[in-house]
Parts: C-alpha cells; sequence; structure tokens
C-alpha cells in the first residue's frame, strides 16, 4: 500500500470509528443491551453451576468463554442492525471510502463493544460465583481481548456480507460460532491453565495460539474481503 | 461397474477380513470409516478450494463445483460420524470424546453443514455465494488451528495401527471403491447445478425474447 | 441560490450500452443504451416493475450490470474501478440513508469526510450551507432521528448535494415534501443542471417532472420504449409517457 493510499484508508477507518463511537456514546442502546445481557447470562450460570469453591473455580473459565460468545455475536449483530435502519449502510457503500476501512472500523467497534461488556460481565460472574479473580485479571483480560478480537475479526466481514446477501439475521451467529471453536477452546483451557484448575498450566502457550488465531483470521479477512464485496 | 464395486467392499469388509482379536465385529466399522473420513476432508478441501478460485475469477462453474463438493463431502461426512460412535461405544465404551480427530471432523461438518443450509435456504444470487465460498475459504484453514488446539487439549484417536495384509487388503479395495463413488457422485452434483444453471439463463432469455 | 460558482463549469456524459441486470430468472432491465448529457435532466419514467430503481442502482454502482457498460465522460466503469465513479455520485433513494442518532449538520460532516471533501471554507461552513439551501437552516443541530419526512428527505437531499457531483441520481426525490420543499428542490436541481451535472431523476409526479425535464426515458418490462427531447411533437411530458406506455404494449 503506498503512502497515501494507507493515509487515505486510516483517515476513513478514523471517521466511520468515530462516528460509530459518537452514535454509541448518544444512544448508549449497545452497550446498555449487552451489558444487561451480560448481567443476565451471569445470573444464569450462577443459577446453574454454583456449588463448593472448588467447581465454581473449574466452571469459570467455561461461563467466562460462553458469555464473550454471546456478548459477541450479540454486537456484532447490533452494529448492523444500526446501520440498516436508514439504509445508512447504502450511503456508506455509496461513498468512494475504501471497502476493507469499512470493515477494519466496524471490525475495531464490535472488538470495542466486546471487550466492554466482558469488562463488566468477568466481575460480575466473579461476584456471583464467589471466585476471587483479581490475582489473575491481567492474565484473563489479555486472553479475552485476544479472544474478542479473534471473534471482532471472523464475525465482521461474515455480517458485511450477510448484510449485501440479506440472509436472515438469526443465520449469523450460527454461521461465527463454528469458525470460532480454536478462540473457545484456547480462551477456555488458557483461563483453565491461569486459574490452575487443569494439569496443564502453560497459559502463555494458549495465548499464543489465540494471537496466531487472530493474525490468521485478520489476514484472511482482509486478503479476501474486497472480492468478497467487490460487485 | 460401481455398484459392483460397493458389493465388493461389502463382501470384503464383513466376510473376507478374519474377526479382530479384541473388537470383534465391531472392527469391520473401520474399512468404511477410515475412507469415508478421507474423502470427507477431500469434499471439503476441494469446497473450499473452488470456492477461492470463485472469489477470485467469478466464474458460475468453479461455485458449481465447490457445491457439489460440499454435498458429497457432506454424505461422507455423515457416514463418518454415524460409523464413529458406533465403534467408540465398542471401543471406548462412550459415544463420544473430546479428543482432536472427532472435534475437528464435527467442527469442519458443521461448518459445511451452514455453508450447505445457506447455499439451500439463502436463494441463488451472488452475494450468496460468495457468502458461501469466504465461508469455505476462512473454514478450512480454521480446522488447523481446531486440530493443533484440540491436540494440546488432549488426544487418543488410535493411530499407527498394525493391519493383517487381508485387512490392508480390505481396506484400500474400499477406499478405492469410496474414491470412485466420490468422483461419480461429484461430477453427477456438478453437472446437476450447471445444467440448472444453464436452464436457468435458458429461461432469461426466453422470458426475454417474449416480453 | 448560493451554490453558483463553488464548483467549475464542466459538462459531463454519462453513457450506458446494452445494459443488462437479471435477477436470478427475472430480466429486469434488457440491453438499455443511452447517452444522459450534462446540463440536461433526464425524467425516468415507467409502471412499477420498469426497471427504473435497477437502472438507477446499476448507475449508482450498487448493483452490478449482468451484461453491458457505463462509462462516465468517455472512461468505461469496468476500466475506471466503481470507486473512482462514487465519489462523482449523487444518490437521492427509497431510504434516506441517514443516522438518526447524529444532528443533520453531523451527518453531512461525516458524509463529508467519508468523501474527503476538504473545502476552503470549512466542512461545516460547507455542511451549513448545503443545509440553508435544502430549508434545514434552522434545524442543523438537531437529531436527524426527531426529523419528519419530509425534514428527512432534504437531509438526504443535501448529502447528495454535498459534494457537488457530476451526476445526479434522484429515485423519487420528492418524497415526503410539502409544497415549498418541492419548490427549493427543483430550484437545486435546476441550479446542479445549470453547471454542466448528469441529472437522471424518477418521480410519479408528472407535474414536476413536467416542468424539470429537459428529456424523458420511459422504460417497461426492463425495456426502453422512449428516449428523446421531453417536449417532442408539442405533446406534453404525460401524454407522452401515456402513449409510449400504451405503445410498449401493444
Amino acid at each position: 500500500m503506498s503512502a497515501p493510499r494507507a493515509a487515505r484508508f486510516g483517515r476513513a477507518v478514523w471517521v466511520i470509528l468515530r462516528k460509530d463511537l459518537k452514535v454509541e456514546a448518544r444512544s448508549k442502546e449497545t452497550l446498555a443491551t449487552l451489558a444487561l445481557f451480560g448481567a443476565v447470562l451471569a445470573f444464569v450460570f450462577a443459577f446453574g453451576f454454583v456449588g463448593d469453591p472448588a467447581v465454581n473455580l473449574q466452571v469459570t473459565p467455561g461461563a467466562l468463554w460462553a458469555g464473550l460468545l454471546f456478548v459477541g455475536s450479540l454486537g456484532v449483530g447490533r452494529t448492523f442492525a444500526r446501520e440498516q435502519e436508514d439504509d445508512a449502510f447504502t450511503a456508506l457503500t455509496l461513498s468512494p471510502a475504501p471497502r476493507a476501512a469499512l470493515l477494519a472500523a466496524k471490525a475495531l467497534v464490535n472488538f470495542g463493544l466486546t471487550a466492554g461488556a466482558m469488562a463488566l460481565l468477568t466481575p460480575l460472574l466473579a461476584l456471583l460465583l464467589h471466585v476471587d479473580l483479581t490475582p489473575h485479571a491481567l492474565p484473563l483480560a489479555a486472553l479475552l481481548a485476544l479472544g474478542a478480537a479473534g471473534f471482532a475479526l471472523v464475525g465482521t466481514p461474515l455480517a458485511v456480507l450477510a448484510v449485501g446477501a440479506r440472509l436472515p439475521e438469526v443465520l449469523l451467529p450460527m454461521v461465527t460460532f463454528p469458525l470460532v471453536t480454536p478462540v473457545l477452546i484456547c480462551g477456555v483451557r488458557g483461563c483453565a491453565a491461569q486459574l490452575g484448575t487443569s494439569v496443564d498450566d502453560d497459559v502463555w502457550a494458549w495465548a499464543q495460539m489465540l494471537l496466531a488465531f487472530d493474525l490468521a483470521a485478520g489476514v484472511g479477512a482482509f486478503l479476501l474481503f474486497d472480492s468478497m464485496v467487490s460487485e | 461397474m460401481a455398484a459392483a464395486g460397493l458389493f465388493w467392499a461389502h463382501w470384503l469388509a464383513f466376510v473376507y477380513v478374519p474377526m479382530e482379536g479384541t473388537m470383534r465385529a465391531a472392527q469391520r466399522i473401520f474399512y468404511f470409516h477410515l475412507p469415508s473420513a478421507w474423502l470427507c476432508y477431500v469434499g471439503f478441501l476441494l469446497c473450499a478450494g473452488a470456492s477461492l478460485l470463485y472469489l477470485l475469477k467469478q466464474q458460475s462453474r468453479h461455485d458449481a463445483l465447490a457445491l457439489a463438493a460440499a454435498e458429497v463431502g457432506l454424505a461422507f461426512g455423515v457416514i463418518v460420524l454415524t460409523t464413529g460412535p458406533l465403534w467408540a461405544r465398542a471401543a471406548w465404551g462412550v459415544w463420544w470424546r473430546w479428543e482432536p480427530r472427532l472435534t475437528t471432523m464435527a467442527v469442519l461438518f458443521l461448518i459445511f453443514a451452514c455453508y450447505w443450509l445457506i447455499r439451500s435456504f439463502g436463494g441463488d444470487s451472488a452475494p450468496v455465494r460468495k457468502f458461501g465460498a469466504a465461508l469455505a475459504v476462512l473454514g478450512a484453514p480454521n480446522i488447523f488451528f481446531v486440530h493443533v488446539a484440540v491436540t494440546r487439549w488432549r488426544g487418543d484417536h488410535p493411530n499407527n495401527i498394525q493391519l493383517e495384509p487381508s485387512m490392508r487388503v480390505a481396506l484400500y479395495s474400499t477406499l478405492l471403491v469410496f474414491m470412485v463413488v466420490f468422483g461419480l457422485l461429484v461430477r453427477l452434483r456438478y453437472r446437476v447445478h450447471l445444467e440448472e444453471r444453464a436452464a436457468a439463463a435458458l429461461s432469461r432469455r426466453l422470458s426475454r425474447l417474449g416480453a | 441560490m448560493s451554490g453558483v460558482g463553488d464548483a467549475p463549469r464542466a459538462t459531463h456524459e454519462l453513457r450506458v450500452e446494452r445494459l443488462t441486470r437479471a435477477f436470478g430468472e427475472h430480466y429486469a432491465l434488457v440491453e438499455l443504451s443511452a447517452t444522459f448529457r450534462g446540463g440536461e435532466v433526464c425524467a425516468l419514467l415507467g409502471p412499477n416493475g420498469a426497471g427504473k430503481s435497477t437502472l438507477m442502482g446499476l448507475l449508482s454502482t450498487l448493483m452490478s450490470p449482468t451484461e453491458g457498460e457505463i462509462s462516465l465522460d468517455g472512461r468505461p466503469l469496468s476500466v475506471v474501478g466503481a470507486r473512482a465513479l462514487r465519489a462523482l455520485i449523487g444518490f437521492v433513494g427509497h431510504h434516506t440513508m441517514v443516522y438518526g442518532a447524529l444532528t443533520a449538520l453531523e451527518n453531512l460532516v461525516f458524509f463529508g469526510e467519508l468523501y474527503g471533501l476538504r473545502p476552503a471554507e470549512g466542512l461545516e461552513a460547507l455542511a451549513l450551507r448545503r443545509l440553508d439551501e435544502v430549508g434545514l437552516a434552522g434545524a442543523a443541530r438537531r437529531a436527524a432521528g426527531g426529523f419528519s419526512r419530509g425534514m428527512a428527505q432534504r437531509l438526504s437531499l443535501a448529502r447528495a448535494l454535498l459534494h457537488d457531483p457530476a451526476v445526479l441520481l434522484l429515485d423519487e426525490p420528492f418524497t415526503g415534501l410539502d409544497q415549498e420543499g418541492i419548490a427549493q428542490a427543483e430550484a437545486l436541481i435546476a441550479d446542479r443542471r445549470a453547471r454542466g451535472a448528469v441529472v437522471i431523476a424518477s418521480s410519479h409526479d408528472l407535474g414536476v417532472m413536467e416542468r424539470l425535464s429537459d428529456s424523458l426515458l420511459v422504460l417497461r418490462g426492463g425495456r426502453r420504449v422512449y428516449h428523446g427531447p421531453a417536449g417532442a411533437g408539442g405533446l406534453s411530458l404525460a401524454a407522452r409517457y401515456h402513449l409510449s406506455v400504451a405503445g410498449g404494449r401493444a
């Protein structure tokens, strides 16, 4: 990418990102929905799993990552529902801004929403399941951030395409879930390793695998995105 | 010929090979399970490859091939996922185990089941074809990650199995027969899709002349 | 009108050749060849399902043609790419395509930034001028979500005109507008015509189209049934339209 093209790309990403953040800051709709949804999830997990403290610690990774999966797919769906409301997405695609900039901005928004919702959900889960996550805060946050990035990088291009193909909205999470299986496995195992609930204690290996997945998903999405949306 | 081949393969698997010591009759499933699993992978890989070609060149025939390969791959996947648990029940005492190959196969099957679902119910427009192609292209390398992840997690699938000569004959024969059946089915479905599209194009031309 | 003079007076030409678009087995547009000259308003008319929206979609690059070619000023779309054309198009469609959570001004500034506009007067000043032109000066800092359909339509028009497009595609641009709004929109369209823009407008309001258009393109069943001067042969636009639609049916 030449320097002026890169600058134009970066500017378009920034413009769309700032617009989305402004809309979000004003309506607070998506973040509020996600936070509330996260809270409901936390209660469901608490009702379903609470046992003795050892068991609670064992189910924590699973609960966290199931939460990430649900919150993430809800967020991906929401960011596009807003674009479709008055068909503003059409105006975006009508503009000369590069399509890949659209993807990058939307992926960043989705990442931010998922990460934000998880930042609320994680302490709530810890509270309800009576587990103390404070000694593990940083590694857990890093793992969850890598997972949220992977989810955004896989879910966002699929959501853009689903809007274009006018696919029913229910199909989107269904298609996304199998594709993010590696994120789930690595995330859950990594968390378990960190919390010391599995024989394996190599957190770094799982984080590396998450990172590798994120990189591969990112490269794949951006390489293919232009040919996916090009008419 | 393929029918005769199938008959021969069944005869080999059920009559020709000797009873295996520990697994008894359940071992015979293996002659169908393993070739089906390989061909299922071949089908999905073919679908991903053809989808990539379609994304790059936008030619209808690549998409038709991708769809045909996914359909046949799924058919073999159904064989794998039914014979697998039957064998697992006899060998391990449980129907399912979360070990690398089972999980990889299940996830791969799910991805291409989604592909097939979207292609069946999403209509046949260019954006839907592209969505399917993107799913196949992103889904196939995904499997590498699933496999690596589950391998780190756990693993006890039979590996490096020692086979008696007669068993080897039976395995390679069934594999060969299944490969022929696979090729025929993909070619058949590919042609059906091409014919359907040709018919659609023809009726378009007719409506264009007659409107 | 304050807009005159802020863009060079260049006459453009939009040309389509054997343009065809199929949806599955249905042909929405069949081998349309036509030239749209700058400095002219072309009325695009036809009964429902005639292919008007399809033609608009193809010209706006939202859809891709099944066959055929679009070229602007002699440069074919298949060569220069859709993005080169997008920067030169202003589009008003069935939906208003604005963000309800943003104010009218923020909407325009956002799209201006997305188009990479850097006017000497500043983007905000340009946006305010456009809002003034469509009669929304008083509502510039109100959230577009609270707008009536007519006000949202004015905002949509301001968005389409923001970057002084060489090609103006207007699909039912008068939806929801009151008499004053229609008059303002007409004046704006006439102003862009005077500056050499290609204007293609479709509307069921034949009275407005009669006043506004120089040429007429009538489609029926995806085919062209008339393309020529709007007032040829002493016929009114409405009479010419009804005659060509009826003729096409025979």
